[in-house]
């Protein structure tokens, strides 16, 4: 069986539906052969109806592990499985926040997933990855909260962690890390780090696309040294 | 609460499926997602000795599995095959620990009893969920068909587990190259009446 080619006269002439209806539709459903299909995105499946007890079940079950991670609001738990980028970049802006603080003698905590937990308000969330400043730490909750926004999609975490008092939010979206701080009425985008005074977040983002992590710390070692 | 609305949608209109695992999970915790889950077809779930697959198919994906299903349906009526979609159907065995929910199932005849289906199809929109082959396997699908990048592959169950096969062993017959050829990205119902219109054709009707 042959397949005849798809021209603009041809196109025009002839209902690709019905003219030659098995040819046409070979070539048109050609279109899924050299598709791609391994997935990018981050991925996301989410579950109403929820109870607290349900979703405190769905923590157990996942336990230790980071992934995927459980986002729960009144009754609506959404469990989230990043891609491999958004994994690594949330891992790397971590190494790089610490070669800051360790340059700047910052006492300086991170414990990568964090689970916050609300039963009275019926909320949780889990950010890509949680920052304690000082020495002792903040005893129940992050000052800094990052989140790699890698895909659209998912819950809107910002009232979420306004509810657990998180300070200010980092979130890393298409090259750049956009700082918001906690006010009286919610967040707000702000230009600097008010937790890390100092921090340019510009340069530490101009190093995350290094080939291999220990190039990455390293150069920002250099540069902070300058 | 405007960030509830958000809640419920998946963003931007995602192009692929979405796929998260659970593992550690009871039998108990299982029917009891399937609880939460509801009357819906998604997320499709499956479980495996432990480990539960949540899918949220995109919407290619979903019009991919209707369209396959309407052209086996016109395939039935030109050929008086009689049939029963049922869908979605969730195929269970506590015993064997396994749970799984194709994209369509078919029974065929006209049995009144119906354990299994005699057919089940998935489609693949995006590469990495589990292989559903054993959990087909151990529910006693005789016949199972993948759909992959335009692609529809044959599976028959022997007494070792599924074999790829190169013609339908439930609809001898039925020719999936050509009706994989009638399922494109800008398909519309017009396919159907250009299947329907082939196989006529072919028939002699």
């Amino acid at each position: 069986m042959s397949v005849a080619p798809i021209t603009g006269a041809h196109m025009g002439r002839v209902d690709p539906h019905f003219g030659d209806a098995y040819t046409s539709s070979v070539v048109l459903a050609d279109d899924f052969a050299a598709r791609d299909d391994e997935p990018k995105e981050d991925h996301f499946v989410c579950l109403h109806g929820v109870s607290w007890s349900d979703y405190e079940r769905f923590l157990k079950v996942r336990g230790d592990r980071s992934l995927p991670r459980l986002a729960y609001e009144q009754g609506v738990l959404e469990l989230m499985s990043p891609s491999q980028r958004h994994e690594e970049l949330s891992r790397w802006i971590g190494y790089l926040v610490l070669v800051w603080c360790e340059q700047h003698e910052v006492p300086f905590s991170t414990s990568g997933s964090w689970t916050l937990k609300s039963k009275r308000k019926k909320t949780g969330v889990e950010p890509d990855d949680g920052f304690r400043f000082g020495d002792p730490p903040h005893p129940k909750r992050p000052d800094v909260i990052v989140e790699v926004i890698w895909t659209s999609g998912g819950i809107d975490k910002h009232e979420l962690y306004r509810r657990f008092g998180v300070p200010e939010i980092w979130f890393w979206r298409r090259g750049r890390i956009s700082v918001h701080a906690l006010g009286p009425r919610g967040y707000k985008e702000v230009p600097r780090s008010r937790v890390l005074p100092g921090i340019d977040l510009d340069q530490l983002v101009s190093f995350l696309d290094r080939p291999t992590t220990s190039q990455a710390t390293r150069e920002y070692r250099a540069a902070l040294r300058k | 609460m405007l960030h509830a609305r958000k809640l419920a949608s998946r963003g931007d209109d995602p192009k692929e499926d979405h796929f998260v695992y659970l593992d550690g999970v009871s039998w108990a915790d299982y029917e009891r997602l399937m609880k939460l889950r509801g009357e819906g077809s998604v997320p499709r779930l499956a479980y495996e000795q432990g480990v539960v697959e949540l899918m949220s198919p995109s919407r290619e994906h979903e019009s991919i599995k209707s369209w396959i299903g309407r052209l086996v349906e016109v395939w039935c009526d030109v050929h008086d095959v009689e049939f029963r979609p049922v869908g979605s159907w969730t195929l269970k065995n506590k015993r064997k620990k396994t749970g799984v929910e194709p994209d369509e199932c078919y029974v065929f005849g006209d049995r009144r009893v119906m354990r299994r289906p005699d057919l089940a199809i998935e489609v693949v929109w995006t590469s990495g969920g589990l292989d559903k082959r054993d959990l087909y396997r151990r529910i006693g699908v005789p016949e199972l068909w993948f759909w992959r990048r335009g692609r529809i592959s044959i599976h028959g169950l022997r007494p070792s587990g599924y074999v790829e096969v190169q013609k339908s062993e439930m609809l001898p017959g039925i020719n999936l190259v050509e009706l994989a050829s009638f399922v494109h990205p800008r398909m519309t119902s017009r396919a159907l009446r250009a299947y329907r219109a082939t196989l006529r054709k072919r028939k002699g009707a």
